[in-house]
């Protein structure tokens, strides 16, 4: 199990988020005022908040899924503010549907873009084995543990096809070991496809742990205080090559998490 | 969890049982037999009149698949614009419900009133009382869908036909398959009342004729032959069901 390597951001943003204003429902109710953050090439960014601060709302607005009251989105320098289909999302529920079997589930985005299911088995097959899902095909989302679930879903999302990744909570509905070995797996994964991911957590350790860069939200919009960027936190770059309970224990990653802490507030 | 056995023989035994002292207790004069047959005249009266059941019985399950493919299909239709159509669901989901409230043995005469003594009521009030279990259980399927999932199908561009599809069907035949059983055992038992009130021939018809001829022995024959038929049909449902939801059995597992 190994520690993350961190990733320069390259020049040209995988993905940016100007100034989002959002609503939770649409409604007049604003949850976050004037977000702006930028995920590099390659690179693997967490934004961090407490439960409730409207976390989500923002991965739904970058996914596309709702449309911001003010702001924009930008992918590859395009922009794809409130349009679907463009990047892959991942949630923290598996999602698989209980009536296909693990290769249709991941199929799924493949066949539902018109791929003849011949030919999306034929694409989905080599890659059981570098999921680590190897003789799973025929079984049953039931008949998989969680880890193994979560790792079907993250094959599905690898075949949607997009190199931005878009995380929500991913590894939080797993229990703590296969949660550490999942995220370990997560950072080499994304690293060898070139994926640029950007995920949600409340946990400062799986951000500290992860990202190469942790933005802080700081706001209770249930209170009627809107959620803004608190910080940008840089995590230090000293953890190549460590396993994840060496770096845990590295004066640097505490400082890191102290500094996260301190904009928690 | 008692064994596979233990849950087939514990019912079956106090069936026996009851039989034995339903059998017992006319031997032994404690009933009148003139009011009560032996379940052996019974059997025996079942043997005797097969050939007249059988047709009769032919009858009356034409009757109720005709009534329940038919309810079936308008139950699916209805659940499907319910689902689409907000509104609808809003304006009819109460009449739906308040239909049901009509008794059957109500509406059957006018039925009869309208539609003569063919196989027109017959099937109309099968349909009348098979499409309710089969509406309200694909409704709530259909309802019971995670909005997440909904998103993640738009995250993956899907039509609203593959959502119907791929998500909404397969999770509410679950559903379905609960509300066809209850429904099967509805368009027997419909069928039955429907014959009772008007017809030429039917184990409805049957049973007027043996009750007016105070043949107690036939009467019991043709209310096994119902429960019979019912217990076939819903067999027949929980195999189609293992038949189309082959995912269920894993879970079990």
């Amino acid at each position: 199990m190994e520690a993350c390597g961190n990733r320069p951001p390259a020049t040209v943003p995988a993905l940016e988020a100007r100034r989002l204003t959002l609503s939770w429902d649409g409604g007049s109710h604003v949850v976050a005022r004037d977000v702006s953050l930028v995920v590099g090439k390659g690179e693997l960014v967490c934004l961090l908040g407490r439960s409730g601060c409207g976390k989500t709302t923002i991965l739904h607005a970058l996914a596309g899924l709702s449309r911001p009251l003010g702001g924009q989105v930008l992918l590859r320098g395009q922009d794809v503010t409130g349009k679907a289909g463009n990047v892959s999302y991942m949630l923290q529920k598996d999602l698989l549907l209980p009536s296909k079997r693990i290769i249709d589930n991941v199929c799924l985005p493949l066949v539902l873009a018109g791929v003849p299911t011949a030919e999306a088995h034929e694409r989905a097959k080599p890659l059981f084995e570098r999921f680590g899902l190897a003789g799973c095909e025929r079984l049953w989302p039931s008949e998989l543990s969680g880890g193994m679930r979560q790792r079907a879903a993250f094959l599905r999302t690898y075949l949607m096809g997009h190199d931005v990744v878009l995380l929500d909570e991913p590894f939080s509905a797993l229990d703590a070991l296969t949660r550490a070995d999942m995220r370990s797996w997560y950072c080499q994964m994304s690293a060898r496809l070139g994926i640029s991911s950007l995920a949600i957590t409340h946990d400062v350790d799986e951000a500290v742990m992860m990202a190469s860069r942790i933005y802080v939200l700081e706001g209770n919009p249930a209170a009627g205080v809107p959620s803004r960027v608190a910080a940008e936190v840089k995590v230090p770059v000293a953890r190549e090559g460590l396993s994840a309970a060496e770096f845990a224990l590295m004066p640097e990653f505490l400082a890191c998490k102290r500094e996260v802490l301190s904009h928690l507030g | 969890m008692p064994s596979r056995a233990k849950r087939m023989l514990v019912p079956l035994g106090t069936l026996l049982g009851l039989l034995l002292l339903w059998q017992l207790s006319v031997q032994l004069g404690l009933v009148p037999n003139f009011l009560l047959p032996a379940p052996t005249q019974v059997l025996a009266a079942l043997v005797r009149e097969a050939p007249l059941l059988a047709s009769h019985a032919l009858t009356t399950l034409v009757e109720s698949a005709l009534g329940l493919a038919i309810g079936c299909a308008v139950g699916f239709v209805a659940a499907v614009l319910m689902d689409r159509f907000e509104p609808l669901y809003l304006a009819f989901s109460p009449l739906i419900t308040i239909s049901q409230t009509i008794p059957t043995v109500a509406v059957a005469p006018l039925l009869v009133l309208w539609f003569g003594y063919g196989l027109a009521p017959k099937v109309v009030l099968i349909v009348l009382t098979t499409f309710f279990p089969v509406t309200v259980s694909l409704v709530s399927g259909f309802r019971s869908v995670d909005p997440d999932l909904l998103d993640l199908m738009r995250v993956m561009r899907a039509s609203g036909l593959q959502v119907f599809w791929q998500v909404k069907m397969p999770a509410a035949a679950e559903h379905l398959f609960s509300g066809l059983r209850i429904s099967a055992t509805y368009a027997i038992v419909g069928a039955v009342i429907a014959e009772w009130l008007g017809g030429f021939s039917g184990l409805g018809v049957y049973m007027t004729r043996v009750r007016k001829s105070f043949s107690y022995d036939k009467m019991f024959a043709v209310i096994f032959l119902i429960s019979a038929l019912s217990l076939a049909l819903m067999a027949a449902v929980d195999l189609l069901q293992r038949l189309c939801l082959p995912w269920k059995r894993a879970e079990r597992k």
